[in-house]
Parts: C-alpha cells; sequence; structure tokens
C-alpha cells in the first residue's frame, strides 16, 4: 500500500518536474472504465499519465493538480494494442515496387533490419493508430532468412523514434518445398507431373534447404566461437546475424501453416538449439501438446480459411482457443500493413469462437508484449509502464466502436489520417 | 428444368416457424423483438409477433437469437472451376460463369457458416469487358445448374483501371493493348460501334426474312456472334453491367460512354473512388459495391476510404459491402458494421448493405433481401446482434431448407451434404 | 500351281520379318484353352478358327479344319485382342513440360479439328503396344483444345493405310485450356466450342445456299476447320469431350444438346458421381486408368489429403460405375502401363470379366465397331490373344497375337512395352481473380 502511494507519489513529483522541463502536460482520463489487462477491470476509475509513462491508475486514482483532466464518463481505457506481427513502415503500396522494401532479394538476408528502412511518414501508421495500435513488430518478409524485426511505436518522424526494440527477433520461411508464387509464372508453360513425383519434389527441396538453412546456422555459431578465441577472421554481415541466433540470445520467428511444417520447425530449432516463435500456425491446434511441452508461442492471425478441405469451417476461428485451453502462448496479429487497424475484430472472431473475451484481448496486447520481452513496459494499464493508452466508446472488439483519445508515451496523437482528411474533403461535395 | 427443380423443392421443404427470436426483418415492419417467422414451401409465409405456427410445423426456437435476411455477397468468385479469368482477349462477353460453376466448392458452406444465402458470381478483372455473372444461391449439395438463382437478370463484367491494363503483372511474350486508361475507353467504345453495327446487320436480316415471307429466298443469316450477342443485349437494356472501377475519372468515363450508347451500368464495383463522385452515379442510377474498408494495395485504391459507403448512402446511392474474397466473405455481418463506425451510417441501414441492396442491385430484391411475405426463405439466425463481438452464425437457410446448422455441423457435414459424393 | 511361287513367296516373307506370319491363305486353330469370347461364357477347353483374316469358328465343339496350322493352347487363356479405345500409342513420346520461361515452340495448333492423328503416328512405336496383348488402339492427337481427329488402328501389318479400321475415327474436344491464347479458362473453352459449333453450321448454310444457286453470288470462304466440324454437325462423327471433372460431364452434356451431336465422354475419372445421369442419357463412357496423370503444380498451400482422396477416386470409378450398371470401356489416356492401371480398376473392386469387356467389347461398342470388333464371334476380324495365364492377371504375359488373323509371337526377353507415356492434356492455371481485384 504505502510503497505504490510512495512510487505514485514520487512520478507525480516527476511529473511536475517534466513539466517544468516542458515534456507534455500530464494527463489524467477520468470516471472511466479501466481495462488494465494484468489486473482486474476498474469499472469506474482514473489514470494518469506523466512524462511518457502511467503514474498511477486506480479508482480513486489522484489527479495532478496541472494535469489535463479528460471526461471518461461512459468510456473506456485500454493499454495501447500491440501488433505482433506485421509489415507496416516498410510497404506503403503493394503493388508499387518503390514503396515496398519487405522482401530483399535472394533466400538468406539475416543482416537485413527492418528499422532502418522503415518510413515512418507512411499514410498507413496514423490509420493504425487512429483505431488503438500503438506498437508494432514490422518484418522483413521471403526467402529462407528473410532478416530481423524490430518492435516499433507508432509515433516519431525517424526511425530511430519508432524503435521500441531492435532487434526483436530474426525472421525465418521454415521451407515447404514447394515453389514461390509469383503472378507471371501463372502464364508460364507448367511443367506436369504426377502427385507422388510432386510430393517427392516437395519433400527432396525442402529437405535441401533445412541443410542448407542448419549449415548456415552451424556456420554462424562456428564463427561465433572463432571470434571468441580471438582468431581472425572475415567479416561476414549474414554470420554474424545469424550468431545471436545460433547462441540462442536473438529468438527466431520461423513462418509455418501446416502441422508436419510446424512440427519440422519445432525439431529444427531443438537440433540448432534456437529459441523458437512460430509465425503462422494455422495448423497449430494438431500440435499444441508439442507447442505447449516445448514452449513455442505462436503468432497467429485468426481471419483466414482453414488450411484443408476437410477441415470443419471454423478451425481458424477456433485455433485461438485450442491453442489457449493447451496452455500453448500465443498473439492474435494482423500479419499485415494496411490492415493494422482491424486487429481488434481479429480478436473479436477468436472470442465468438471461443477465446474467453478476457484472454482475446490480452492477446493483442500483453501477450504480445510477453512473446517479445517488453512486457516490462507496455502490454498493460499498471503503474511504471510505458504511456500507451487509449480511449473508445466502448468495447475496442466491437466494430462500432469510436476511439477518441490516443497516447504513445504519453504523448496525445492526432486522429487525423489520410482518410479523414479524404472524408472532409468530399462528405458534402454537392 | 429450374422451374421443375423449384416446384419439386417447394414440395420437399418443410413448414418452420423460426420462434422468439429478434427479426431485423431489413423491410417495413423493422425490428420485431420476440417474434416469430412462419416459412411454408419455401416462402415466407407470415412474420410478426401473433404469427399462428400450425401444428406439425418444425420450430426452430430462436430466443434471445437475431433472425436476419440472409446475406448477399455482390461480388464473388468462390465456385468457379477452370479459372476465374478469360485472360487473353481484350472483350470475352461470350463466356459465361454458369459454364463452370463449382458445386463442391467447400466455400460454399463456409460461407452459408457466415450467414451468406446468395451470391454474384463474377468473371475476373483481366478484361476491359469479361463475361457473363452467374447470380447463384449457396444451395450446398445441389447441383451446378441448381445453384443458379432462377430469375436473376443476366450481367456482364467490366474492368476499368490497372487490371486491364496490365499495369502490375506482365504475360511473357505477350503485349496487349491497352496499357492506359485512355485504351480502356477505346476499347469499350469500339466494342460498342461494333455491337452497334451488329444490331443492325441482325435487324436488317429480319427485315429481309419478313419481306421476303414464307415462301421466298432466305438470306443467309449473319454470322451468329455470341460476344456481340451480348453487347448488343447491353445497349437493349436486357443484360446488366457490374463494372469493376477504382479511380473517379474512370467512373465518369463509364458514365459518359454509358449515357453515349443509351445503357445503364447497373452497379459499380470496387468504386473505391466513388466517394468523389457520389452525386454522378446517384444521378446515373447505378449502385455501388464496395469494400468496408480495405484499401491501398494498388495505387488506384490508395484513395480508398472506409467512408465510401456512407458518403456515397448519403448522396442516394445504393451501396452494398462485398467481399470479393471467400475468407471476407465469411464475415460480411462485420463488415457492414463498419459502415457504422465510418460515416455513422445506422445499424438498419447498414444491415441493408449486405442484404437489400445487393439484392436490388443484382435485380432479384423482389425475391429476396429482406424478411417479408412472400420473399424466399433465405434467412441468417445469428446467436447475437449481427454487429455484436461475440456473434455467431447458428443457422442459415435457403428457400426455407436449413442448409447450415452449426449445432449438427461435426466437420464431417461438409462432405456428406456437399455434392453426390 | 499357282501356289507354289505364292508358297515361296510367303517362305521369303517369313525369312524377312522374323516376329510375324503371312495372315493370307492361313488358317489357325487354338485348340484346348480357356476362350472368353466376351460376347458369352467363358468356355473351358475351346477351340478359336481363325481363317483368312477372321474368326471362323469359336466353341467347345469346334470341328478343326483340314489344313488348319493347329496350336495347343492348353493352359492358357484366349482372349479377344485388347483394344485401347483412347491413348497416344504410336505418337511420339511427349516434350518435356515447360517449367518457365518462353513456350516451346508449338508442335502443333491447338485448336485445329482438322488435324490428323494419322498424320502423326509412327508404325513402328504402334506395334510395339501389341507385345502387351493391344491389337486395336484409338490414337488421338495429344495437345490442345481442340487438337483434332483420332484414327482407329490395327496393330499389326507393314504399312499403315493397311492399318486403319476408321479414319477419322473421332473428333475431339479436350476440356483443357491453354496457357497464353484464347481460350485460356474452361468457359473460354466452351464458348469456343459452341462459338465454333455455330459457325460450322453458319458455313454449312453458306456452301449450301451457294452450292444450290452458285451463279451471281460470292463464293464462300474455305476454312479447314470448319470443314472439319461437319460430319460431327451432321451427327455422322462421333464427338469424344475429354472430361477431367465432374462437370466436364454435365458440359459435353450440354454442347451435346445445344448441336445435337453424338457424343462420348474420356477420362471421366469422376463420372460414378453422376452415374445416373450417365444411365438416362446413355452415355458412351471411355474411363481411364491414368488414375495420376501429370499436371501443373499448384500455387496456393497443396492439399495433399484432397489430392490422394480424388486419386483413390478416380481408382474405385471404374467399380463404382459398374456397380451402378453403366457399361463403358477402360482406355489408357495416355496412362504408361495401360495394364498395369486395368489391374489397379479390378483391385479397387471392378470384377475382372467386366473389365475384360470393358477393354474389348465395350470400347468397340462406343467407337462404333461392334460388329467387327470387340470378341470372339464367328465373323469378326480376328484380333485374338493367348495369355500364359489368366488374363489381366499381374505375371500373365501374352505368348501369341493375332491381328488381321496374322500371328506375332511377343519378344519373350523384352518387357511388354507400355503405351508411350504421354501427359494428358490437363487443364492449365488461370491467373486467380484475387490478383486483379
Amino acid at each position: 500500500m504505502k510503497a505504490r502511494f510512495s512510487m505514485s507519489a514520487l512520478l507525480s513529483v516527476m511529473a511536475a518536474a517534466a513539466l517544468a522541463a516542458d515534456a507534455p502536460r500530464p494527463i489524467a482520463i477520468r470516471g472511466a472504465r479501466i481495462v488494465t489487462v494484468s489486473g482486474p477491470v476498474i469499472e469506474k476509475g482514473t489514470i494518469v499519465l506523466s512524462g511518457g509513462k502511467i503514474v498511477a491508475v486506480g479508482e480513486n486514482a489522484a489527479i495532478p493538480g496541472v494535469a489535463e483532466v479528460i471526461d471518461g464518463t461512459g468510456k473506456t481505457v485500454y493499454p495501447g494494442l500491440i501488433n505482433g506481427l506485421t509489415t507496416l513502415g516498410l510497404t506503403e503500396i503493394g503493388s508499387v515496387p518503390g514503396s515496398v522494401d519487405t522482401t530483399e532479394t535472394g533466400d538468406i538476408n539475416p543482416q537485413a533490419r527492418a528499422w532502418l528502412a522503415v518510413q515512418p511518414h507512411s499514410d498507413l501508421i496514423p490509420i493504425a493508430r487512429a483505431n488503438g495500435v500503438t506498437v508494432v513488430l514490422t518484418a522483413p518478409q521471403g526467402g529462407l532468412v528473410s532478416g530481423q524485426s524490430a518492435l516499433l511505436r507508432l509515433a516519431g518522424t525517424t526511425p530511430e523514434a519508432l524503435t521500441v526494440k531492435q532487434p526483436a527477433a530474426m525472421h525465418m520461411v521454415y521451407p515447404t518445398g514447394r515453389p514461390v508464387f509469383n503472378l507471371a509464372r501463372l502464364f508460364e508453360e507448367p511443367e506436369l507431373k504426377t502427385f507422388e513425383d510432386r510430393v517427392k519434389d516437395r519433400r527432396q527441396n525442402q529437405e535441401k534447404e533445412l541443410r542448407r538453412l542448419g549449415n548456415l546456422i552451424e556456420d554462424a555459431r562456428a564463427l561465433g566461437q572463432r571470434r571468441g578465441a580471438n582468431l581472425p577472421s572475415d567479416v561476414d554481415l549474414a554470420e554474424e546475424a545469424l550468431g545471436a541466433v545460433a547462441r540462442g540470445e536473438l529468438p527466431v520467428v520461423m513462418r509455418a501453416d501446416a502441422e508436419d511444417d510446424i512440427r519440422g520447425a519445432v525439431r529444427f530449432a531443438g537440433e540448432h538449439g534456437l529459441k523458437l516463435i512460430i509465425a503462422g500456425g494455422l495448423e497449430a491446434w494438431r500440435c499444441a501438446d508439442l507447442l505447449k511441452e516445448k514452449d513455442v508461442p505462436v503468432l497467429l492471425q485468426v481471419d483466414r480459411l482453414p488450411l484443408r478441405e476437410s477441415d470443419r469451417y471454423d478451425a481458424s476461428f477456433t485455433n485461438p482457443s485450442a491453442l489457449h485451453r493447451a496452455g500453448v502462448r500465443f498473439a492474435i496479429v494482423s500479419d499485415d500493413a494496411a490492415d493494422t487497424r482491424n486487429l481488434p475484430y481479429e480478436a473479436a472472431m477468436a472470442r465468438a469462437y471461443g477465446l474467453p473475451a478476457d484472454v482475446a484481448l490480452r492477446a493483442i496486447t500483453l501477450s504480445p508484449a510477453e512473446i517479445f520481452g517488453v512486457a516490462d513496459r507496455l502490454g498493460a494499464l499498471a503503474v511504471g509502464k510505458d504511456a500507451d493508452v487509449f480511449v473508445a466508446t466502448g468495447d475496442i472488439m466491437d466494430t462500432r466502436t469510436q476511439v477518441t483519445h490516443v497516447f504513445v508515451d504519453g504523448a496525445p496523437q492526432s486522429l487525423e489520417t489520410r482518410h479523414t482528411r479524404l472524408y472532409r474533403e468530399f462528405k458534402d461535395r454537392p | 428444368m429450374n422451374a421443375l427443380f423449384l416446384a419439386l423443392l417447394a414440395l420437399a421443404s418443410e413448414t418452420i416457424a423460426i420462434r422468439g427470436g429478434t427479426i431485423l426483418t431489413v423491410g417495413p415492419q423493422g425490428t420485431i423483438a420476440n417474434g416469430t417467422v412462419l416459412i411454408r414451401d419455401g416462402r415466407i409465409a407470415a412474420v410478426g409477433t401473433d404469427v399462428a405456427v400450425p401444428a406439425g410445423a418444425r420450430v426452430i426456437d430462436a430466443t434471445g437469437r437475431y433472425v436476419i435476411p440472409g446475406i448477399i455477397d455482390a461480388h464473388s468468385h468462390t465456385a468457379i472451376e477452370g479459372g476465374v479469368n478469360e485472360c487473353t482477349n481484350v472483350v470475352t462477353a461470350e463466356v459465361r460463369i454458369a459454364d463452370v460453376l463449382d458445386q463442391h466448392d467447400v466455400n460454399i458452406y463456409r460461407q452459408l457458416a457466415g450467414g451468406v444465402t446468395a451470391a454474384n458470381v463474377l468473371h475476373g478483372s483481366c478484361n476491359p469487358i469479361g463475361g457473363q455473372n452467374a447470380v447463384i444461391k449457396m444451395r450446398w449439395g445441389k447441383g451446378p445448374s441448381d445453384l443458379v438463382f432462377a430469375g436473376a437478370p443476366p450481367g456482364v463484367k467490366f474492368a476499368l483501371g490497372e487490371n486491364p491494363k496490365r499495369s502490375n503483372f506482365r504475360v511473357p511474350g505477350v503485349t496487349r493493348y491497352p496499357a492506359t486508361r485512355m485504351g480502356v475507353e477505346v476499347v469499350l467504345r469500339d466494342s460498342f460501334r461494333r455491337a452497334q453495327d451488329y444490331k443492325r446487320e441482325w435487324e436488317e436480316y429480319d427485315r429481309k426474312v419478313k419481306a421476303a415471307g414464307p415462301k421466298g429466298e432466305r438470306p443467309v443469316a449473319p454470322r451468329r456472334d455470341l460476344e456481340l450477342d451480348e453487347l448488343r443485349d447491353i445497349l437493349d437494356g436486357k443484360v446488366y453491367v457490374h463494372a469493376h472501377c477504382y479511380r473517379a475519372d474512370e467512373i465518369l468515363m463509364l458514365i459518359h460512354l454509358a449515357d453515349e450508347f443509351g445503357f445503364k451500368i447497373r452497379t459499380f464495383q470496387h468504386v473505391l473512388e466513388g466517394y468523389k463522385v457520389a452525386s454522378e452515379i446517384a444521378k446515373h442510377g447505378a449502385g455501388a459495391s464496395t469494400f468496408a474498408d480495405f484499401w491501398g494495395y494498388k495505387m488506384e485504391a490508395f484513395d480508398a476510404i472506409p467512408y465510401n459507403a456512407a458518403i456515397m448512402a448519403s448522396h442516394g446511392v445504393n451501396v452494398s459491402l462485398n467481399s470479393d474474397d471467400d475468407e471476407r466473405a465469411r464475415r460480411l455481418y462485420w463488415e457492414a458494421a463498419k459502415a457504422v463506425k465510418y460515416g455513422g451510417v445506422s445499424e438498419t441501414e447498414a444491415l441493408k448493405m449486405v442484404t437489400l441492396n445487393p439484392a436490388w442491385q443484382l435485380g432479384v430484391d423482389k425475391r429476396v433481401g429482406s424478411i417479408e411475405v412472400g420473399k424466399d426463405a433465405d434467412i441468417a439466425i445469428f446467436s447475437a446482434h449481427p454487429f455484436d463481438p461475440a456473434t455467431r452464425v447458428e443457422m442459415t437457410l435457403v428457400d426455407g431448407i436449413v442448409y447450415f446448422d452449426r449445432a449438427r455441423d461435426d466437420g464431417k457435414a461438409t462432405r456428406a451434404a456437399g455434392g453426390a459424393r | 500351281m499357282r501356289a507354289r511361287p505364292i508358297l515361296a513367296l510367303m517362305m521369303l516373307a517369313a525369312l524377312v520379318s522374323p516376329r510375324g506370319y503371312a495372315a493370307r491363305g492361313e488358317v489357325y486353330a487354338l485348340v484346348g484353352g480357356r476362350v472368353f469370347p466376351v460376347s458369352g461364357p467363358p468356355i473351358d477347353k475351346g477351340t478359336v478358327v481363325i481363317r483368312d483374316g477372321l474368326i471362323e469358328a469359336v466353341g467347345a465343339n469346334v470341328t478343326v479344319p483340314v489344313g488348319a496350322r493347329v496350336i495347343d493352347v492348353k493352359g492358357l487363356s484366349v482372349t479377344p485382342g485388347l483394344v485401347d479405345g483412347f491413348g497416344g500409342i504410336g505418337l511420339p513420346a511427349p516434350r518435356p513440360g515447360g517449367g518457365g520461361g518462353a513456350p516451346p515452340s508449338p508442335a502443333a495448333n491447338p485448336l485445329a479439328p482438322q488435324a490428323l492423328a494419322l498424320d502423326r503416328v509412327r508404325l513402328a512405336d504402334a506395334l510395339k503396344a501389341r507385345d502387351s496383348g493391344i491389337t486395336t488402339a484409338l490414337v488421338i492427337p495429344r495437345d490442345g483444345v481442340l487438337p483434332g481427329q483420332s484414327v482407329l488402328l490395327n496393330l499389326g501389318g507393314e504399312k499403315l493405310e493397311g492399318m486403319v479400321l476408321r479414319q477419322p475415327a473421332a473428333l475431339h474436344l479436350h476440356m483443357a485450356t491453354l496457357s497464353r491464347t484464347y481460350p485460356g479458362s474452361l468457359m473460354g473453352t466452351v464458348a469456343y466450342a459452341r462459338q465454333s459449333l455455330y459457325d460450322a453450321a453458319r458455313y454449312r448454310d453458306e456452301w449450301k445456299a451457294y452450292e444450290t444457286a452458285a451463279r451471281g453470288h460470292k463464293r464462300p470462304a474455305y476454312d479447314p476447320a470448319l470443314q472439319a466440324w461437319q460430319e460431327v454437325l451432321a451427327g455422322k462423327e462421333l464427338l469424344i469431350v475429354t472430361a477431367t471433372r465432374e462437370n466436364d460431364v454435365r458440359r459435353a452434356l450440354a454442347l451435346a444438346d445445344e448441336f445435337k451431336v453424338r457424343l462420348a465422354v474420356a477420362d471421366a475419372p469422376q463420372a460414378a458421381r453422376v452415374a445416373e445421369l450417365i444411365k438416362t442419357r446413355k452415355l458412351p463412357l471411355l474411363v481411364s486408368v491414368n488414375f495420376d496423370p501429370p499436371r501443373a503444380p499448384t500455387f496456393g498451400t497443396p492439399d495433399d489429403e484432397k489430392e490422394r482422396q480424388d486419386i483413390e477416386e478416380a481408382e474405385r470409378n471404374p467399380s463404382e460405375l459398374h456397380k451402378a450398371g453403366i457399361s463403358f470401356a477402360l482406355v489408357s489416356a495416355f496412362a504408361p502401363d495401360f495394364l498395369a492401371g486395368v489391374r489397379k480398376a479390378i483391385e479397387r473392386g471392378l470384377p475382372a470379366d467386366a473389365a475384360l469387356r470393358a477393354v474389348t467389347l465395350a470400347p468397340a461398342e462406343v467407337l462404333g465397331v461392334a460388329d467387327r470388333l470387340g470378341s470372339l464371334e464367328a465373323g469378326k476380324i480376328a484380333n485374338v490373344v493367348v495369355w500364359s495365364g489368366e488374363p489381366l492377371a499381374k505375371d500373365t504375359k501374352a505368348k501369341m497375337v493375332f491381328v488381321d488373323g496374322a500371328l506375332y509371337e511377343p519378344d519373350e526377353k523384352a518387357k511388354p512395352s507400355p503405351s508411350p507415356g504421354a501427359p494428358s492434356p490437363s487443364p492449365s492455371p488461370s491467373p486467380a481473380a484475387e490478383d486483379l481485384r
């Protein structure tokens, strides 16, 4: 009790000091329903943001005199949503190559670092933010090893200002053995093969790629050891980048959807000592026990079609609740850029199909924070955490809800977007 | 053949009473709390709070549930086999989706599970003038010709903008006109000139035949051209035009062209910049079928805003929200809710955008789109309000037959129900 | 008197052709074998008499004619020569698939109903099939949508012309697509076929009008493709539609209804699904035993489970059709090993006797030559096979093959050579609409 009061008091003092130093004013949202995520819902309470942090949250939190007070009556306050897998900032218009930096040439790009190529002025960022998303994981795509991702806050004018944590993970694609899709290939003369041959080809390709990937990782591990022994070595950016992965210091997000591929990824990670996170995970429910046993978290997109024709129609919707029941850690992600704002509705679909509502919300707040090791700062409304907060007119998972305020690091964010501007410009055109 | 099928269907269907739910009729009766929908012979026989339930009727308890008209997806490529696009010639009005319906596409069932009862299955957007669409009902388990919504007016797909001009892909070894929006207009103009010539040619032939009389020498008829047949029928107002388009200027171009040749565009599809020219669309009398908030994937989709539906609707345009995607088609009820969020469309109007409005756009609003006496019993039953974040579709009926029942779906039902396996 | 030079010639011919014996005048009696006439029940210890290229007699108590060359076939079985009613016997092996880049220069126009398979048959290749007991083959042009017209060949003799049983045998339409030119989609193929038939009808009318009153009228243009359609349009030539999917059967029937053409359907791995329709319409069927034909890879996540099920369904298809009481032929449809495919169908439930009929009399019926081929009956062409054991069983080999009454003995050392493994024309993928919003 006393400790908390002292903490609050301390932070209030800090807040005042911060104010003096021309920092944003403290903000208090009063009389609102506060969904802390890390604790029970506060039906009617106050939250105070100051100096970029949450300094108070509770039924009777004290409001500093200098604070700007927002009346939260009838509203709900949430932690800023965290979208655990996107290409936000790396892509503007998918069909315009000049605006897309998601996928480097070649299969092996561990040295590609997403946060150095992010466009802070992307029109997509305010649009995501306006619906309550305040932090995203932005990751490169493609090939076998796509590159390194970072956690980004959706406010800032430079890539450095955006970056919350880099690197967050190394991104890889579990080889499926299938040819990579490419629109132009649809018009080529296809090579005709029997089913059995195609299955064999796929398997052979897959094995070849796995060997390749495995060798890369082991070479990187060996390089690291040589370095450790102070022996001269050639600088190889790719090997350096994989070194942290080989040592288990940097987690690997590996994309795998089919059950066999997920099991293969877990096996591969075990063989090479990797700290594994699965992205995609469409059939994760089929190997939930394995994922639980090996403590492999999953980044799930919910709005997908089931993999197999014979799957139950709602297999992708019930995927999260199946993992939840098995005790597997997971986050719900949009795996997109322009669609990031719809993150809460992916969570809603999981909830409609069996995931408890609080777990669904956690899957887009605290769970991704935990998976990427920033739960001490983000993902919940608790004293000491970063002041990433938004206010909504109701349940954020309800499509009809409006977001009225967004704060990133305690700074109020404009809800103006490209879309609201065009709306205003044309809504009354005769 | 279809008439026989429908007659047999009528004999086969049960009398059903859906009782005790909140009925969102989308019709003049509005919302009815604790109401009953009585279904007989595949049609809605009665709707209200004091509807008598005949003895022997199957009673579906809808207490605590929401009963809405079946959702209609005005832009779909579900259930097509052998290719969605005839992506070779520039004008392919002769090809017919109805020839290639795939009744085994499991997405029909998945969409039933999302409350969809009918869909406008379109040719793709590869050509300025594509092929003939097929309006279908999601009669999972029936043969391909039995999927067709009998009586739905025929239509042809047009496409403007980046796709027909191949901005974003190349076919190796193939150079195809048009490469610009200018060329798209040329193709359309040329096509309708040819259609006018064709029309004249046949009119002249008909005159000659008449003049020759029953015993006279019959001239050889002009070449029957399956492509020009459709274009002529568009000129004669017998065939709808569903035009995929994005940019405001190309929307205006098509309106002017249609006006010049004397035909109407029935719907603009996607029409993501429709909000910029909403009055013009309204004046022409076309409907607009758009995305709730899918945007940004192409240059021409970059000015798309989620307020598109609201702005067009406020200017008097009949607006529907569609999927163009098997995955999105399963959650059109939440897509509709986005019209409430973006632009403040009322919940009733928003629901109309996935029921009665697409029904009108497809020319079947006398038959479906609302829960009104005399209409087909195409109905979806939800566990909560369709816009509620916890809602789920529990049952879907088409022509008064239960094609989806969540309580009875065991995963294998999809196989058993689907097709003659 | 006259006989002697002829005899000398025959002996000379015998020296020159190590495997074949001159047919003319020869009389054979195959005695004491298990005889499967197909048109009737099997006969234990039966006799088959062949004279002058035709079957003279078949039965349990047939008198062996004087001067006949008697062949003791005790312990062996005797069947009609096998008929592959739809395949690529004698055609050059396929070029390997594209696999990217520019297409190989087209070997044949994919839209050429006037093309003749006969022009491309290689005699030596065709005769190899005989070693497995195949005596008659419908050779169809392989690639394209309208690949041309097939020829029905008897696999024996020195010259190709002498092998022809019917030319053209049928006109073919594959429910397939082209990768870069029209038709690139299945609906395009249907439209193309319909437009072709409308054009063919008009061509007929134009020429008829011109022939009736040429003077004063401009003559119509000659069009080889439209000319090729005429016999089909008149209902005189068979149109064989290759159906890969269930609905291809429906599409074929719709075409037949619209244009009143004589129809047979080939391949049809999912025919059992529309058994009732096939029965009602009495649709002649040439069912493929090529259960896992080479196909293009799909880009989407493959549903291996489904594809395996589809293959299994194809394997059970013949047995299901049989259960439904439908008569059908079994054909290679370019399978690398025709008989292995037939054995697979038997393994999956098709009774052996039905299988035998499906590769003898049934294809003859579909192709309209049942009055002269396909069973061991007096008066029919002497296409006869003597087998080392139960016909169609795994280790059974063809020991003697008679074609048009000429005896051929397959090389014991050589493996029975399979029919050329040409890929079936399978649908090429079209761009996904999802990418063309």
